[in-house]
């Protein structure tokens, strides 16, 4: 009866059989050895000479066929190993940076811009780029863009030129006859000056206190308020110090929670309205629970929304560089007297005939002390809410 | 004693770390390699980057750089490499328009580095000037030193720059050049014109400053226009990614004996 070989018996038979190769495996891994430091073999010249053949035919052989021209490469020595380098910044410097590599325009950078007595525009620095608007109670807003920056670092050169000169002098003594004499100087000084002893006319006296500093105190927006009036005391529900004084405790949380579920429950559709001075109110803070902030709001909140982008993020010396600034009104109120502002900075040329303005505006420039422009533009029309523009010029970097 | 000591070294390591940027221990009259070496001794990422350099001469007029001891076939002006910062660089200029025949060895010694934005190293090379001018103040037997700063953007000149020629101030009798550049910029590059010519035997290592490796840019090629007009509503633009390609770095090793 032949012996019946399962699949577990084929396979140790069969590494039986490889096992001389396994060895001749291992005796070939243990042949290889490193090169020690200071022995690494160095090419010889006519290693170079085939090296230099080899990498040609193979860069003619790439150029022939894929039709990319190719810089020969010739590898001599160790290399160095060529890594890619990613924009390095040290630790805890918020970009840009290097800051003289890039150009900043935009902002409202060091002196904070500002309205004189005039209405004037005052503390408006190069690169400042602001916008300025009368609300409807009188006051004059400034509200400055966010910033742009342009990579383009710009270089200039020192020279000394340095030469020997063949200099031929002669050296000789030089006498001067300086006779000196005494000279007598006398100076006689009248008495102009006399002391005189002057009898006090008044008296020394303190005076009274007439002025005394008072401290206003703080007013809290929840106060405690122990409730009177009030018949039969509190519930047992209303046993919490919230409900009594007004002061929200944090042990009394768990148990006020349940509470609140339930005054959620019944309060869901049908909510406490608050109108204060005939005026529906805002609710200020959260949105389901059983207290409630109440304020009356009244339409005096202008905001104005200024952004300014670019066209491109780097730019060398002569390249044309679009700007681009969107304003919006935000606010709650329609806003008058919309100006726009902006400062250019001195490598920012201003492209004449290029200011373009989706509302109508008056279009002005006026020379910095950058050598650049001021531009400006006038809005004609006020600025209603919900309402924005868009204004749009061009820069040739110097 | 110990704690001396201690207090000793950490006022020097604090000194050291408050220390400005600036070289004015250093003088432009410095040998090549001085100053770049000890701005290597300073930190940050300045060994083994290759700063893009462009060098512009007259028309007309040759560059060769340095390869293994030797000058390479010459090439037109300019002249696009990757140099690395505190290395010296040999130039030879040849062919130079009204000196035919009259050979000047600049040095180029990177001293600083830029950060541009990754992948756009080489449009914002650092550009070095040999003008005919000093080229021949040079072949007069003078020293041209030339110190390349970058402009601070605040105190920059308000003139519209010429991209072929670049602004330069005359550092005046008694005035270190380098000194003059730290206070207008930040100085990034020295050129130096008229030290040296080699000897009769041909340039050894010591005239070639070693033939630091180089990365040498290959111009891009012109873009070429589609064969076909482009269809309405757009159509794939494939010479874009050509020209991507051909505008990688290429690598040039470095010499060793």
């Amino acid at each position: 009866m032949r012996p019946i070989k399962t699949d577990s018996m084929q396979r140790r038979l069969w590494l039986r059989g490889w096992r001389p190769g396994w060895l001749a495996f291992l005796v070939l891994l243990c042949s290889c050895r490193s090169v020690p430091q200071g022995k690494m073999p160095v090419p010889s010249t006519e290693d170079r000479v085939q090296n230099r053949a080899a990498v040609d035919s193979v860069a003619q052989a790439v150029e022939t066929v894929a039709g990319v021209p190719v810089e020969h490469v010739v590898n001599q020595g160790l290399p160095i190993p060529v890594t890619t380098v990613s924009p390095w910044a040290p630790p805890g410097i918020a970009g840009p940076w290097p800051h003289d590599e890039y150009l900043e325009d935009g902002g409202d950078r060091e002196v904070q811009a500002n309205i004189g007595p005039e209405g004037e525009v005052r503390g408006l620095e190069i690169e400042d780029t602001v916008m300025v608007y009368d609300t409807i109670d009188g006051q004059t807003v400034i509200e400055p863009s966010n910033r742009v920056c342009l990579y383009s670092p710009r270089f200039a050169a020192v020279r000394k030129v340095t030469s020997v000169l063949q200099n031929e002098q002669r050296e000789q003594l030089i006498g001067v006859e300086l006779p000196v004499k005494a000279n007598l100087h006398r100076e006689e000084r009248l008495a102009t000056t006399a002391v005189q002893p002057i009898q006090p006319e008044g008296e020394i006296a303190t005076r009274q206190l007439s002025i005394s500093r008072v401290g206003e105190r703080t007013v809290r927006a929840i106060s405690r308020q122990p409730i009177a009036a009030m018949a039969g005391g509190f519930a047992l529900h209303e046993n919490f110090k919230v409900i009594r004084q007004g002061t929200f405790e944090e042990s009394e949380k768990a148990r006020l929670m349940e509470m609140v579920d339930a005054a959620i429950t019944w309060s869901h559709d049908k909510a406490v309205q608050v109108v204060l001075e005939g005026q529906q109110a805002v609710d200020v803070t959260g949105d389901q629970r059983v207290q409630a902030t109440y304020r009356l709001d009244v339409p005096n909140h202008p905001c104005l929304r200024v952004i300014k982008v670019a066209s491109t993020k780097t730019a060398r010396p002569g390249d044309i560089v679009d700007f681009t600034i969107r304003f919006d009104n935000l606010g709650d109120q329609e806003i008058n007297h919309v100006v726009l502002i902006d400062n250019l900075t001195t490598r920012l040329e201003y492209v004449q005939g290029s200011a373009q303005s989706s509302r109508e505006a008056e279009f002005s420039t006026e020379r910095n002390e950058g050598d650049s422009l001021v531009l400006r533009w006038d809005f004609s029309d006020p600025l209603e809410v919900g309402q924005g523009g868009l204004v749009r010029f061009h820069c040739r970097v110097r | 004693m110990i704690v001396v000591v201690l207090m000793g070294t950490g006022l020097a390591a604090s000194l050291r770390a408050e220390a400005p940027p600036v070289h004015y221990n250093h003088a432009g009259i410095m040998p090549p390699g001085a100053i770049g070496s000890q701005q290597l001794l300073r930190g940050g990422p300045l060994p083994g980057y290759f700063q893009p350099v462009e060098i512009h001469a007259p028309p007309g007029a040759l560059i060769s750089t340095a390869l293994a001891g030797e000058f390479e076939p010459p090439r037109d002006s300019p002249l696009l490499a990757g140099m690395l910062i505190g290395s010296v660089y040999r130039l030879r200029v040849t062919n130079i328009p009204q000196q035919e025949g009259m050979e000047v060895y600049p040095t180029i010694e990177v001293i600083d580095r830029i950060y541009p934005p990754v992948g756009q190293e080489f449009r914002f090379p650092i550009p070095i000037e040999l003008t005919q001018e000093e080229l021949e103040m040079a072949l007069a037997g003078k020293f041209v030193t030339r110190v390349i700063y970058l402009e601070e953007p605040a105190a920059a000149l308000p003139a519209v720059e010429n991209p072929n020629r670049q602004s330069y101030f005359e550092a005046g009798e008694g005035e270190n050049p380098l000194e003059v550049a730290d206070s207008l910029g930040r100085p990034m590059a020295i050129l130096r014109m008229g030290a040296r010519v080699p000897d009769a035997e041909g340039p050894d290592e010591t005239f070639m400053y070693g033939s630091p490796p180089l990365l040498k840019w290959k111009p891009a090629a012109a873009p070429v226009m589609a064969a076909k007009p482009l269809r309405r509503g757009g159509a794939k633009v494939k010479q874009a990614s050509d020209a991507s390609r051909m505008r990688k770095p290429i690598w040039r090793g470095p010499t060793t004996p």
